[in-house]
């Protein structure tokens, strides 16, 4: 058995273990919940530093198979609240290479600790509507820095942004062009085409 | 968003207490109208305070604690990295407003002891035991051996000396690690542990909170060896004279110098981050405008919740606690003990905090309500348990010897992490919402029903530091077993 896709479903924080229930009777085998944070919400709030909520991204691995079903659970759920519900996405795992229809790719972004937000505005002025930030660490490597026999490793921050595939080259270079990520070791940024994306809450479909 | 989110879950935790005083005033202990009135705008108060205050922690302070630990670390120099945690952890300590307070109260009441060697000594004591916290989880010390040998030696020592100064060290430890000072904490632990590798590095994240507690009752003991012992045992409440005015009145008067003591706490926190973010920490803009809003918050929310609690919780609790002690029936007051006990932990604001960290911590494998209500359990049953006391006036040796033994050999048998954050619980939930409200009860019904005040005070707030501890590494014991099952019936995971 061979999983093919990958669905990504980022939703109000507390509700990723009810999602994750859902896709299970949809015959997943079972998931991975990171805790991100999540930034969009109006100008008001954001320069108010209020814009700020607690998310969970839920990680489902699927087979060909599955993927119908699960998606569907997952697209349905009674759960969602009408504004701002959540999304959920779907990236191929391997396989063949897209084909030119998808219209979405997500944004990678792994920076120093500390730097998420300022990608976050640099992203936003460039046209993106928001995104999800999760604590991470870099694996640390051999020749790393030793303290008392401890490993010292980086702390990171992973910002994901989902973005229509004709405004990520902009939402790149605004956040290559930032000043305070000039200096060589910053962090990476890498771009996966996104299958299928779906925003959660009310019946928009894309 | 998050501030709606917060006032949502604040709303929740102080209702139950609302409700509780209601009912009480409908049925056994009805309150003066003024003393019912201000009890409610308080307790709104207090729910906009909190919500206000949490947002501009989670914004400011928690990054802030959290980068600075991690930026100390990365620099490998130890006596810096413990130098500094002692200075901050002094600084921090000294601009805590309750522990002025205290420090007032001692000088009036010892007349040996002035009020700035009690402040002193007591900083000192915190940024000492922060370092050796911060030093633990760098040489990787047992968390068990240190928290045996310095709640051992603090039990050992305060039998030593006269109970006055016993009183005093457990009093300004519950002080000393207040709102601000608590946070700061936890996150300066969490920051320093995170820039481990190791698999140890998630159970060494928290516990440094609860082993800064037992510094300033260690420092205070040893004043005590150095001072000789007062005669009288103080009373640890600010004096309350609950003349009937207008609401309007009590807070013009209370507003100012409220502002002031938040400001005063504040000031020296914001001027160390300044200072540290030209030396050591550079963050980039956006990070800096975020640390800036979320103190304002703090600020705003802190002077709202003083305002709140100063105004609602200690006439209404002074006056429900003598109403129930002069009672005939009065061992109802065990039963409302437990319930106030149970519901005012919950409104703690640095328990939040706590509670909180420990969810992002664990990857949100220990959930609030979980840990919440394992603390309520464990500080009902203290304040349950000093209600009886008040009634039956026993040594209060009888209680805590058991307890601070059973606490010390559960450690044996809860996971690390539980045991580290049932420690911090300890210092966490003596905050402003018990000593507000449960320790002003439980002195009003000690003087109505003919107890001594003071020692049932003193008992009061020994008794809430050491019931999480026992509580939380007893659910510690019962969430391990059930993860080990768990493991057994699914093998499978993704």
């Amino acid at each position: 058995m061979e999983y093919s896709h990958q669905i990504f479903t980022i939703v109000n924080h507390g509700l990723g273990e009810k999602v994750a229930a859902l896709t299970r009777s949809a015959g997943a085998r079972g998931g991975t919940i990171l805790v991100g944070r999540g930034s969009g919400g109006s100008f008001l709030m954001r320069a108010l530093s209020l814009s700020d909520t607690e998310k969970d991204v839920l990680l489902t691995l699927v087979t060909n198979d599955q993927l119908e079903a699960v998606f569907n659970a997952i697209r349905d759920a009674p759960l969602y609240p009408k504004k701002n519900g959540g999304i959920s996405f779907i990236i191929r795992t391997g396989g063949k290479a897209m084909e030119g229809e998808c219209e979405h790719e997500l944004i990678t972004i792994i920076v120093n600790r500390g730097f998420a937000d300022d990608v976050m505005d640099a992203a936003r002025k460039a046209g993106s509507r928001g995104g999800t930030i999760v604590h991470a660490r870099g694996t640390g490597k051999p020749n790393d820095e030793k303290f008392f026999g401890i490993t010292i490793v980086p702390e990171k921050e992973e910002v994901m942004i989902l973005a229509e595939r004709e405004k990520s080259r902009a939402i790149r270079d605004a956040i290559t062009a930032l000043p305070c990520l000039a200096s060589p070791g910053m962090g990476i940024m890498f771009t996966t085409p996104v299958d299928r994306f779906v925003q959660l809450g009310g019946s928009r479909q894309h | 968003m998050n501030l709606l989110q917060k006032l949502k879950e604040t709303t929740l935790a102080i209702v139950p207490v609302m409700l509780i005083v209601l009912i009480l005033h409908l049925t056994v202990t009805p309150l003066p109208a003024y003393i019912l009135v201000s009890f409610f705008a308080g307790s709104l108060l207090v729910i906009l305070g909190l919500g206000f205050f949490l947002t501009g922690v989670d914004l400011a302070i928690v990054p802030a604690g959290s980068m600075l630990g991690s930026a100390l670390t990365r620099t490998r120099k130890l006596p810096l990295i413990l130098l500094v945690i002692l200075i901050v952890g002094f600084i921090i300590t000294i601009a805590e407003p309750n522990l002025r307070v205290q420090g007032d109260l001692v000088q009036t009441v010892t007349g040996t002891i002035k009020s700035s060697s009690l402040i002193f000594s007591v900083a000192l004591g915190i940024g000492l035991a922060l370092s050796l916290a911060i030093a633990r989880i760098l040489f990787q010390i047992p968390y068990r051996i240190i928290v045996i040998l310095s709640y051992g030696s603090a039990l050992l020592l305060a039998s030593r000396v006269s109970a006055v100064f016993v009183a005093l060290a457990f009093d300004s430890s519950g002080a000393a690690t207040g709102p601000l000072t608590v946070p700061f904490f936890i996150a300066l632990g969490i920051g320093v542990a995170s820039v481990r590798s190791d698999r140890t590095a998630e159970d060494d994240s928290f516990g440094s909170t609860g082993i800064a507690a037992i510094g300033p009752i260690l420092a205070v003991i040893v004043l005590g060896f150095f001072r000789g012992d007062g005669n009288t045992l103080p009373l640890p409440v600010i004096a309350v004279a609950a003349v009937p005015q207008t609401l309007f009145a009590v807070y013009r008067a209370k507003i100012l110098p409220i502002l002031a003591e938040v400001a005063l706490a504040l000031g020296p926190l914001s001027l160390l981050l300044l200072v540290f973010q030209m030396t050591l920490l550079k963050l980039p803009p956006a990070q800096i405008r975020r640390i800036a809003m979320g103190m304002g918050y703090t600020f705003i929310g802190l002077s709202l919740f003083f305002l709140g609690a100063y105004t609602a919780f200690i006439p209404a609790g002074t006056e429900i606690g003598k109403g129930l002690g002069a009672l005939s029936f009065n061992w109802i007051l065990i039963p409302v003990g437990c319930l106030l006990g149970a519901v005012i932990v919950c409104a703690e604001p640095a328990i939040w905090v706590l509670t909180e960290q420990v969810e992002e911590v664990s990857g949100g494998n220990i959930r609030k309500p979980l840990l919440l209500a394992a603390l309520a359990i464990g500080v009902s049953g203290a304040v349950g348990l000093s209600m009886w006391r008040v009634l039956a006036q026993f040594s209060i040796w009888y209680l805590l010897i058991p307890l601070f033994t059973l606490a010390l050999s559960l450690s044996f048998f809860s996971p690390k992490l539980f045991t580290a954050i049932a420690f911090d619980s300890g210092g966490v939930a003596t905050g402003p919402m018990s000593s507000t409200f449960i320790l002003t009860l439980t002195i009003g019904a000690s003087l109505s029903s003919g107890g001594n005040p003071a020692t049932d005070a003193f008992g009061l707030i020994a008794m809430i530091a050491i019931a999480p501890p026992v509580s939380i590494q007893l659910l510690g014991f019962l969430f391990h077993r059930k993860e080990l099952y768990m493991r057994k019936e699914a093998k499978i995971g993704i």
